[in-house]
């Protein structure tokens, strides 16, 4: 930026103020020196301006040490509150680690317990609907099944039942002939009354095998 | 050999401390005088010194070296005397200023140099806060143009024209002790 010199008596004093403390720039300083060279007043306000600076620097000072007690009990103080940020911690921080694990080892138990729970419930009810899953296995599976400790003697033994029911009843629907249903009932029916005082009759009597031949004669003897 | 992690914390805890140490007592008085003048009370003037450390121990600044851990303490030192002057906290220097130091011997010399202090004392207090800040740093802290106008946030132009105005003012009251000096 070029220099272009004050117009007005104010902006020759701002110029003589920054002068005084050296803050011109050179083409700045070089006007101002040029311009004191030619005008008294602006000399005389120059020399204003330093006696007023000369005023201030020496008549302005006061004895402003600091209360040493004060500063060393600042001092001191300040050390401490940096020594003492670790303790500034989390009162949450202060319980055991292992207290603070216990919540979570009781969710991680429950989980667990859960989980156990649910997996017993679905073995249960496999147990409970053989056909669900057994259809399609041979029944050997079930005599293998019965060996595992999974499930108890006593269902084991249901299970075979009911597998040799199954096929005892489907070699007799392959074996007998409708014709020979009749028969088959009657003397299914003579053994079951001749013999109704047994528990064994009675069982086949119940036997879902047998009702089902005395509920099919019927029907083979209507056709 | 690598430093271990406490090792560090150590150094740089032990680094900060020293360069707090060291601003603090490097500038504390320069800080006081200067909010002081500001404020015209030893209370007030020691309330901002303090607050002003106590920012800088706080903010971390500690760390800054040299021209810059003063600049920033008067950049706070400063905002804190406006602070304090614009809720009226604003006190009279004369009040609790303690005497001028005199080299002078002799009663009458000393009591010369007393009341001169007492004047231009007073007439630097009765300038305006946006004056009595540029003379303040640079007659007394003698800073450059560059350095108040960071301190006090204006541009340089500013500051000249500002420092102007107070050696103006300051002219005008003082023109007795100024034909006699």
């Amino acid at each position: 930026m070029s220099y272009k010199p004050p117009e007005s008596e104010e902006g020759w004093d701002e110029m003589l103020s920054a002068y005084l403390d050296d803050a011109l720039s050179g083409e700045e300083r070089r006007g101002v020196e040029n311009a004191l060279e030619n005008d008294d007043r602006l000399s005389a306000r120059l020399e204003t301006y330093r006696r007023l600076s000369w005023l201030l620097r020496e008549n302005h000072v006061e004895d402003f040490e600091p209360d040493m007690a004060f500063v060393r009990e600042w001092k001191s103080a300040y050390e401490e509150s940096r020594r003492t940020v670790p303790s500034r911690r989390s009162p949450a921080l202060a319980i055991p680690v292992w207290f603070r694990a216990l919540p979570y080892a009781a969710i991680l138990c429950v989980g667990i317990f859960i989980g156990a729970f649910a997996v017993n419930l679905a073995k249960d009810r496999q147990i409970a609907h053989p056909e669900e899953t057994t259809d399609s296995l041979p029944p050997t599976t079930i005599e293998v099944a019965a060996n595992t400790p999974a499930i108890s003697p006593r269902q084991a033994a249901e299970l075979i039942r009911e597998n040799e029911a199954e096929n005892l009843k489907s070699e007799i629907l392959r074996n007998i002939r409708p014709s020979e249903w009749k028969g088959a009932w009657t003397a299914a029916w003579k053994i079951g009354k001749e013999s109704s005082d047994t528990l064994d009759m009675n069982d086949l009597d119940r036997n879902e095998v047998v009702r089902h031949i005395r509920r099919q004669v019927p029907k083979s003897g209507r056709r | 050999m690598r430093e271990t992690v406490e090792r560090r914390l150590f150094r740089y805890e032990g680094n900060r401390i020293l360069n707090f140490r060291q601003c603090f007592s490097q500038h504390y008085s320069d800080l006081f005088r200067f909010a002081f003048r500001m404020l015209g009370s030893r209370e007030s003037a020691e309330d901002v010194t303090q607050e002003a450390f106590l920012r800088m121990a706080r903010d971390g600044t500690s760390s800054l070296e040299g021209d810059g851990a003063r600049r920033w303490l008067f950049v706070v030192a400063r905002n804190l005397c406006l602070s304090q002057l614009r809720r009226g906290g604003r006190e009279t220097a004369l009040e609790n200023s303690p005497e001028p130091v005199s080299t002078r011997p002799g009663p009458r010399e000393t009591a010369l140099a007393q009341e001169r202090a007492h004047l231009v004392r007073e007439a630097v207090s009765q300038l305006p806060p946006s004056l009595r800040e540029v003379v303040l740093l640079r007659e007394y802290e003698d800073m450059s143009y560059g350095e108040i106008a960071e301190v006090t946030g204006n541009s340089v132009g500013t500051v000249r024209n500002r420092l102007f105005r107070a050696r103006e003012s300051l002219r005008k009251r003082l023109e007795s002790l100024l034909e006699e000096v």
